[in-house]
């Protein structure tokens, strides 16, 4: 680099730090950064409508998953070998899932969900997430480990939650 | 009376640089912006923020960047992941390396060390606040794929070979970001056209650029010349092709200091051998100082007591030396431009004025403004202000005398006569022997001599205005006597709005000892800046009549689009 280059860096970097002192930037951080992910694992409710055209990044997808996975979260892959196209049973050693229809209306299911452990950080959102696509609910609070939702038969969080291929975060 | 308009003017688009469209200043607002998983601001010590954010544009993230590695890999070792790192602040993650230092039984510190085969990296505590904004700075210019991407590399390195690969193709990275838009940059045009012109002035391609390249000529004639560069870098007012040259000269000398390599710190295979953390420190802080220097401390305090209505110095008087704050030491340097700024920028300012409210009368202006704004009336400002300032000085001791307060013997000496100040220095040097005789006989240790030392002083004053009165003292200190009759009868007179300092406490003997050595600093700054208007100008009057031909000119052109 020659001297003047140099000489021009520092200049530069001068007035960029007096510039600093007022500037504003002009639009909102739109690009995918470390602490969007985590506002969109932490806030799942507030992308509701964003949350599956930011999983088709490669990148936000994958650190999303990351952090789900290691973060305290508690998890259920897909079921191998699922015998039929809907699953209402599902279990692992943390937790288990039961979904059951409602006597008084067809349409209408509750999803119980049952703690397996005990686990120190509080659980709040469920996530079902299958090719992509991604659902989150809010889970009520729990009694003697156990807590109950109502699903309708045609959301599609009932189609994913009933998918084996869908694997489910609770966090 | 002269009124100077320069704080009303700053802020109009002719006196600054457009607003820059820059994405380096945008990814520093962002970084500068973010905020911790619990959505508190991460990074809240803005003086290090600027400081990181200088390292990256001057290309001198070298040996950051390998410190940098050498943390992730540590924190890589504990299992702390680099997403996990990025949302918290730099004293949650201090407390998460001590938590499992602790469950692992190892010693706290104020440090840990990462270790690799041989290789030792010692990793401060107070360092981390600076490797965190490094890692959003980094995710800002090369992108979240590359944080993901270093982390893996990290995980994987199993050499201090490999750590050093990792290093240095983060900083190539980065490199290549920058060096793809900074030299395009709104900013880098002007230096561009600073240091073409000085090379075409030198007529010789080969040049190596000094410091004494930007002299009072130079500047002016970059500000004629800069219509000449392109239409969007034609700078209207002197006063911001000055700021743009002083700058420019500032950048020079702090390049010299350093002797920057910043290609071959790129390439290298160690680059954390160009600057040291010290090196890089005092670098930062250089860029930086501006707002750091005696003389803008002391003007700038005037003008806080100004705005708390305590006017030692009036409005007006502020105005003539604000220039000082902006421009501190150069100004010796190149005070003819100095001169140039404030009566040509004031026409300016004026012709502005003119222009903005639909009244501009050019030819008819410059004839009325020329008659009474000269380089002569400008200097003759810089001495009654030196005048006014004695003048303030002694009222401000009179009334420390008054209150026997110790820190009077500060100043005490600025009064005497020569005579008297070789009696004062017997009478200082009696005293002393006085107390290290009081001191070995009482035996006491230093920490208790220490604490009396205080106690001391204020009695060695009380001592002092004693032994004035003695009989065989007075006639030694006569002119001091009768100077103090003097100052207690213009102290008695003086009277201006916000300056009372009347009742004898601390909170007040503090304030009249900061305000007097303010005013002794700006008294210092304009004594020797008269000197160099003396030095550097050899006639005053010829030099303005040569000047203002020149400006006129422009000034047409500017605003009559007369051709020159």
């Amino acid at each position: 680099m020659i001297h003047r280059d140099k000489i021009s860096n520092i200049f530069s970097a001068i007035n960029y730090i007096n510039l600093s002192k007022s500037f504003k930037a002009n639009k909102s951080n739109d690009k995918i950064n470390i602490k969007k992910v985590w506002d969109v694992v932490l806030n799942p409710t507030k992308y509701e409508h964003q949350i599956n055209d930011l999983l088709e990044n490669k990148i936000f997808s994958k650190i999303f998953f990351k952090i789900l996975d290691n973060e305290d979260s508690i998890y259920q892959p897909k079921l191998i070998a699922a015998a039929s196209d809907q699953v209402f049973k599902r279990s692992s050693s943390e937790f288990k899932i039961e979904i059951v229809q409602s006597n008084k209306n067809k349409k209408t299911f509750y999803l119980i969900l049952t703690l397996l452990k005990d686990f120190k950080l509080p659980l709040l959102n469920l996530y079902v997430i299958c090719n992509n696509v991604s659902l989150c609910k809010k889970i009520s609070s729990f009694n003697n480990k156990q807590a109950q939702m109502i699903l309708k038969k045609d959301d599609q969080f009932f189609n994913l939650i009933t998918n084996p291929e869908t694997e489910i975060f609770i966090r | 009376m002269r009124v100077n308009e320069r704080n009303f003017f700053d802020n109009w688009k002719e006196f600054s640089l457009k607003k820059p469209d820059e994405m380096i200043l945008n990814h520093y607002d962002i970084v500068k912006n973010h905020t911790d998983i619990n959505g508190d601001l991460k990074h809240k010590n803005t003086k290090e923020i600027i400081k990181v954010f200088s390292l990256f544009i001057t290309h001198n993230y070298g040996s950051s960047i390998y410190e940098l590695c050498n943390f992730l890999k540590y924190l890589n070792q504990i299992n702390l992941s680099i997403y996990n790192v990025m949302v918290l602040n730099s004293h949650d993650i201090v407390k998460k390396i001590k938590k499992i230092n602790i469950t692992n039984n190892q010693n706290i510190s104020n440090k840990v060390t990462l270790k690799i085969e041989n290789h030792l990296f010692d990793i401060s505590y107070f360092r981390i606040s600076t490797y965190i904004l490094m890692l959003d700075f980094i995710e800002e210019f090369i992108g979240i794929k590359e944080i993901l991407n270093i982390e893996e590399k990290i995980d994987k390195l199993l050499s201090y070979n490999d750590l050093k690969l990792i290093s240095n193709n983060l900083s190539k990275k980065v490199y290549i970001y920058l060096k793809n838009f900074l030299p395009t940059s709104y900013i880098q045009r002007f230096s561009s056209a600073i240091g073409n012109q000085i090379i075409t002035e030198k007529k010789d391609e080969n040049h190596v650029i000094v410091s004494e390249d930007i002299s009072d000529d130079f500047i002016l004639n970059f500000w004629i010349h800069s219509r000449f560069i392109e239409k969007e870098l034609l700078i209207k007012t002197f006063s911001l092709a000055a700021d743009l040259c002083f700058i420019y000269k500032k950048s020079i000398d702090i390049n010299n200091s350093y002797n920057l390599t910043i290609v071959d710190q790129i390439n290298d295979d160690e680059p954390w051998n160009f600057l040291s953390n010290e090196d890089i420190d005092i670098f930062t802080n250089q860029l930086m100082e501006s707002s750091e220097n005696i003389i803008s401390n002391s003007i700038n305090y005037m003008q806080n007591l100004h705005e708390k209505k305590i006017n030692i110095l009036k409005k007006n008087e502020i105005n003539e030396i604000k220039i000082f704050s902006k421009y501190e030491n150069l100004s010796f340097n190149l005070s003819l431009t100095i001169l140039r700024i404030s009566v040509f920028g004031n026409i300016q300012n004026k012709i502005i004025e003119a222009e903005r409210r639909k009244k501009l009368n050019l030819k008819e202006d410059l004839h009325l403004l020329s008659s009474d704004l000269k380089y002569i009336d400008q200097k003759n400002i810089y001495e009654k202000l030196i005048l006014n300032i004695n003048s303030l000085k002694e009222i401000v001791f009179y009334k420390l005398w008054m209150f026997e307060a110790k820190e009077t013997f500060e100043f005490i000496k600025d009064f005497l006569s020569e005579k008297e100040l070789e009696y004062f220095d017997k009478f200082l040097i009696e005293q002393k022997h006085k107390f290290n005789i009081a001191i070995v006989s009482k035996k006491e240790n230093f920490s208790n001599l220490e604490k009396n030392f205080e106690y001391e002083l204020e009695k060695l004053f009380i001592n002092f205005k004693a032994f004035l009165k003695q009989e065989n003292q007075i006639s030694k200190f006569n002119e001091f006597n009768n100077y103090l009759d003097i100052l207690r009868k213009k102290t008695k007179m003086f009277r201006r709005s916000g300056v009372e300092f009347n009742i004898n406490n601390s909170e007040n003997i503090k304030n009249l000892v900061k305000i007097y050595k303010s005013l002794n600093e700006i008294n210092k700054f304009l004594s020797k800046l008269l000197i160099a208007f003396n030095s550097n100008i050899i006639k005053l009057d010829t030099q303005f009549n040569d000047d203002k031909t020149i400006f006129f000119q422009h000034f047409s052109y500017l605003y009559n689009n007369e051709e020159l």
